[in-house]
């Protein structure tokens, strides 16, 4: 089976580990069948290493500015603007919380992994030869949302899915 | 009036716990925060608190290390994990390092409220 259909396995459980913390935590849902037009190419993104012995993987979900103070201000349970380093923080524990649900959802089919710490960072991803990324745009609460996995292509964390 | 300290590097997550005590029935209490666990060492040498919820990976003290370092001073509080990390391995490293339990964030009020019972604080 290819590695694409591999990724896209870790994408199936980054968009369940994401609509779980929109329900229990947000008290909102998750639509991975929304209609989303284009999302800017310029995002604010936060990702999450996984790393195991044999490689890693980052875990990692985006939107615009405006997205990423309504996620904020959702969790900080404000109706103010938040500070930017606030909104960093805010994007960081829901990067750890869906990455910490990857985790346990592929626990079974994979080596030991560790949780990386949260990097937040605004522009547009580029990937090496060597990289590739699987990506879905979703409406989380009201935000449309990308959720996304980069690893190496060579890697382990890539290959799980051999049937 | 019960006395809770709660220990994560995230004021998002802070913030977090603090709405999903308030949610959870627990009756009347008093929240402190620390951001690590060098922080929370120094409050609960302040005074007595009934329960410390503290996350799993911290700068400075982990986690991990919080009980360790409360027990080896000879205090005695009760003590919860609240942290992405939720492999069996992790639950039974925090059950050995001396937590009577650990909640798997994303976690609903519900689930703090049933932790929190059998201790008495809900």
């Amino acid at each position: 089976m290819s590695t694409r259909v591999a990724l896209d396995a870790w994408l199936a459980a980054t968009v369940d580990a994401a609509t779980e913390f929109a329900s229990t935590t947000l008290d909102s849902t998750l639509d991975s069948d929304a209609a989303i037009g284009n999302l800017p190419m310029d995002l604010t993104e936060c990702f999450v290493a996984l790393v195991g012995e044999e490689g890693s993987l980052q875990i990692g979900l985006a939107a615009d500015a405006a997205g990423c103070q309504t996620l904020a201000k959702a969790l900080f349970a404000s109706e103010d603007d938040l500070p930017d380093e606030d909104v960093s923080d805010a994007l960081g524990e829901i990067a750890n919380i869906i990455a910490g649900g990857v985790k346990k959802r592929m626990a079974t089919t994979q080596q030991p992994l560790a949780l990386g710490l949260p990097i937040v960072m605004e522009g547009h991803l580029r990937l090496t030869e060597r990289q590739q990324i699987a990506q879905t745009d979703v409406m989380l609460g009201q935000v449309p949302t990308r959720l996304l996995i980069v690893c190496n292509k060579d890697q382990p964390a890539s290959k799980h899915v051999t049937a | 009036m019960k006395k809770l300290l709660i220990v994560d590097d995230s004021k998002a997550m802070r913030m977090i716990v603090r709405r999903a005590l308030r949610q959870a029935n627990l009756g009347e209490h008093q929240v402190d925060e620390a951001t690590n666990g060098e922080e929370a060492l120094q409050k609960l040498r302040g005074g007595p608190f009934d329960l410390v919820l503290a996350d799993w990976n911290m700068p400075q003290m982990n986690g991990i290390d919080l009980p360790k370092a409360v027990r080896s001073e000879g205090m005695s509080v009760n003590f919860g994990f609240v942290t992405s990390e939720g492999t069996d391995d992790i639950r039974d490293l925090a059950m050995q390092s001396g937590a009577q339990f650990l909640i798997v964030k994303p976690f609903t009020p519900e689930a703090l409220h049933d932790a929190l019972k059998p201790l008495g604080l809900a």
